[in-house]
């Protein structure tokens, strides 16, 4: 037999071996920008921001693309790319007002609020999976006698919580366009007016298909992506349901700017971002962007649902 | 969600607490809003996403009874698990975990670990995790269908430290790793070597549509011991409070290094799942003799109220159910079949399958109860050192105990 076997590494020299490695990574490794600057520029920085519960998470959706987009600002004066999340509509108001977040992406109904409450400009519409826009439907068990939404009279409806726009503010629309009076109340309230629907709060998708299912609810109202989510609505239930009523498309979600934002600036990450779906890295940035598939250029439909959406939330009385 | 006044206080309050109205290293334009959420532990986190700190935890409490065959067990209650994990983000790309276990008042340390995000979809860790094998391995102990991994499990090496590179895309992962000594670890199951060693594992979901999943996985895992050390492969019956184990190689010597493979699959069909693995491990001596051993399980589950199982492709692995249909919780029934061959030429580790029928009753999302009753046949080893308990007859051709157990958890 010719040849020796290699003999086994001694623990110290796989501790060494080990020990070389980590330096190696960190010598390889890209340092991570300097964040920590005594004093920054503000001129020279991007910032991204969002409406957000979860920050840990969301960062890691958002520094991708405001990195994309910084990497080709060159000449404009931006070099670093952060991020500022808001916990509310109220306090993202206020960043766009005091110059603190430069670019926002949210959906349409807050994004009417940032445009009149704080100037920002909406300069962008997103397409998320092929996607550009939503409709609102609402559903009832199969065998049912609701077929319209004034069958709701004196009847209650689940949606999902006080802030979701598309789940509570347009079926609140909806029904105030079919001239009945909705109001808060809980899944077994039975002291409804025959023109009054109750609005019940299921906090979550797949509890309004359960409820409806379950005749917990007469009816339920949610996006038509979430019928189409199995998770949110189950095949066993949404077998027994049918959708008696959609509301017109509304467009899913935009960015925005805020109004003190340099019109160069304004332009170069506007071009940045619609040519982004072309590029390997873009799309690798747009993708953990929330799974967004391009940016489109607003046109005349989403200058129709901004008005749409403007009308609602005054017809709803929706403040903050 | 909304944040309401009260947790806006709550957060100003821990923000005070924690001394650190202005975060160092946050953006120093103005202030780092500090948010406090629940749901899924405990979490402190910036608005910048440059901090967060999160706080978890589990407790299970076992009684396992034993109908004896031919070996005598132990029928009894323990703590099986209870630890406290705690995990964040510093400085926006850097990450760690560290997780201590306090059951039978011993403290251990589960995953310890710093991390750096290298960009979207890639990460180095550095510190004591687990290897990158086996789809059981990788699925938390808080989500298994049964209450013990497989027999083959014993195959997987224990948690390590060493230094790792992690990949993922939407429906992929990789993981490769170098490993040196054996760390601190809180099971004791595995085999007991030093040496160093390197693992590789890749996943691939070809589908994952809503309730509809595929996973494929593949690893493999090279180690080469100590000088010193004798690696031994044993394992329990698939019940953690007996110390007694039918199938065990015994220390052996002089092994030069050993390679180790498995592959994996499962599927998700609405409340249906299947799920199974082959390991397989093959231990060289200098005298270049080998050592081969092998196992496998499969099994089946079914949800009675409709949900299904989590599978996440980005992570390789399964997770939680989060959202139970009813009022009064999810019923999931499971069987499982599995087996590991410790009978070499050589070495007489003895043989084990096992049949296991399992009924799970999930509470709400983050309570549940398990039953499990099993069908242990092995062909038993006898070693020297006492692997099975004083009394037991020597030359022991069979044992076919039944294993009946019982567990309550919780995990915040």
């Amino acid at each position: 037999m010719s040849g020796s076997f290699a003999p086994s590494l001694t623990s110290r020299a796989a501790t060494a071996l080990l020990a070389g490695l980590v330096v190696l990574s960190l010598a390889i490794a890209p340092p991570a920008p300097s964040q920590a600057r005594e004093a920054v520029d503000r001129a020279k920085v991007l910032v991204i921001g969002k409406v957000s519960d979860n920050p840990r998470k969301h960062y890691r959706r958002l520094k991708p693309m405001v990195d994309y987009a910084v990497a080709r600002m060159t000449g404009l004066g931006v070099e670093e790319g952060r991020v500022l999340m808001a916990r509310d509509n109220a306090q993202m108001i206020r960043f766009l007002r005091d110059g603190r977040v430069d670019w926002v992406t949210e959906t349409l109904f807050s994004a009417v609020r940032f445009v009149d409450q704080a100037d920002a400009q909406i300069v962008l519409r997103k397409r998320k999976k092929g996607l550009r826009e939503y409709r609102n439907v609402f559903v009832a068990q199969r065998d049912s006698d609701i077929h319209t939404l004034r069958d709701l009279g004196g009847r209650v409806v689940a949606v999902e919580d006080p802030g979701s726009t598309s789940a509570y503010f347009l079926p609140r629309y909806l029904l105030q366009q079919a001239d009945l009076r909705p109001r808060q109340v809980t899944p077994g309230e039975a002291d409804l007016g025959t023109d009054e629907v109750g609005l019940a709060f299921a906090r979550g998708e797949i509890n309004i298909a359960m409820w409806v299912h379950e005749g917990k609810t007469a009816a339920g109202a949610f996006s038509n992506v979430d019928w189409n989510t199995p998770d949110h609505t189950p095949p066993a239930v949404r077998a027994n349901l049918r959708i008696f009523h959609r509301s017109p498309p509304i467009a899913r979600a935009v960015e925005l700017v805020r109004p003190g934002l340099p019109p160069a600036v304004r332009d170069r990450l506007v071009a940045v971002l619609l040519q982004a779906h072309e590029h390997p890295d873009g799309r690798r940035a747009l993708y953990a962007y929330q799974r967004t598939e391009r940016f489109d250029p607003p046109d005349e439909a989403l200058a129709r649902n901004i008005t749409e959406v403007r009308e609602m939330l005054r017809a709803v009385g929706a403040t903050d | 969600m909304r944040i309401t006044a009260t947790s806006r206080l709550v957060g100003a309050a821990a923000a005070g607490l924690l001394g650190m109205p202005t975060l160092a290293g946050a953006a120093d334009y103005g202030n780092a809003d500090v948010l406090v959420r629940t749901g899924d532990g405990l979490e402190v986190a910036t608005m910048d996403g440059a901090f967060g700190l999160r706080l978890n935890g589990r407790l299970m409490f076992d009684t396992v009874y034993f109908q004896d065959d031919a070996v005598d067990f132990h029928s009894g209650t323990e703590i099986r698990r209870a630890r406290l994990d705690v995990s964040g983000t510093v400085h926006f790309d850097w990450d760690y975990e560290l997780e201590v276990g306090f059951a039978n008042d011993e403290v251990g340390i589960a995953d310890a670990w710093i991390g750096y995000r290298l960009d979207s979809i890639s990460r180095l860790r550095i510190g004591q995790f687990k290897a990158p094998m086996s789809l059981e391995e990788q699925t938390s102990s808080l989500h298994l269908t049964f209450m013990e991994r497989a027999l083959p499990n014993a195959l997987v090496p224990d948690r390590r430290i060493g230094l790792g590179w992690l990949a993922n895309g939407p429906d992929w992962t990789l993981a490769a790793a170098v490993f040196g000594d054996e760390g601190d670890t809180e099971d004791d199951d595995d085999e007991d070597d030093e040496g160093w060693g390197g693992g590789l594992r890749g996943t691939f979901a070809p589908f994952t549509q809503g309730r509809r999943a595929a996973h494929l996985g593949a690893s493999v895992y090279y180690r080469s011991p100590g000088q010193e050390e004798s690696p031994r492969i044993r394992a329990r019956p698939e019940t953690h409070i007996t110390d007694t184990r039918l199938v065990d190689t015994g220390d052996m010597e002089d092994i030069n290094h050993a390679w180790r493979g498995g592959v994996e699959a499962a599927g998700v069909l609405g409340p249906w799942s299947v799920q199974g693995e082959f390991l397989a491990a093959r231990f060289e001596t200098r005298d270049r003799d080998f050592r081969r051993f092998h196992g496998g399980y499969a099994y089946v589950s079914y949800f009675l109220t409709g949900e299904s199982r989590d599978y996440q492709p980005d992570e390789g692995a399964f997770g939680r159910i989060d959202s139970i249909l009813h009022d009064y919780g999810a019923w999931e029934l499971a069987l499982r079949w599995s087996r590991l061959d410790l009978q070499d030429e050589d070495i007489g580790g003895g043989r084990q399958t096992n049949w296991t029928a399992g009924v799970n009753w999930y509470a709400n999302r983050n309570t549940r109860f398990m039953f499990n009753y099993i069908r242990v046949k092995a062909d038993p080893v006898t070693l020297e050192d006492g692997n099975l308990p004083d009394g037991t007859p020597e030359d022991l051709g069979k044992d076919e105990p039944h294993v009946w157990q019982l567990r309550a958890q919780l995990d915040f």
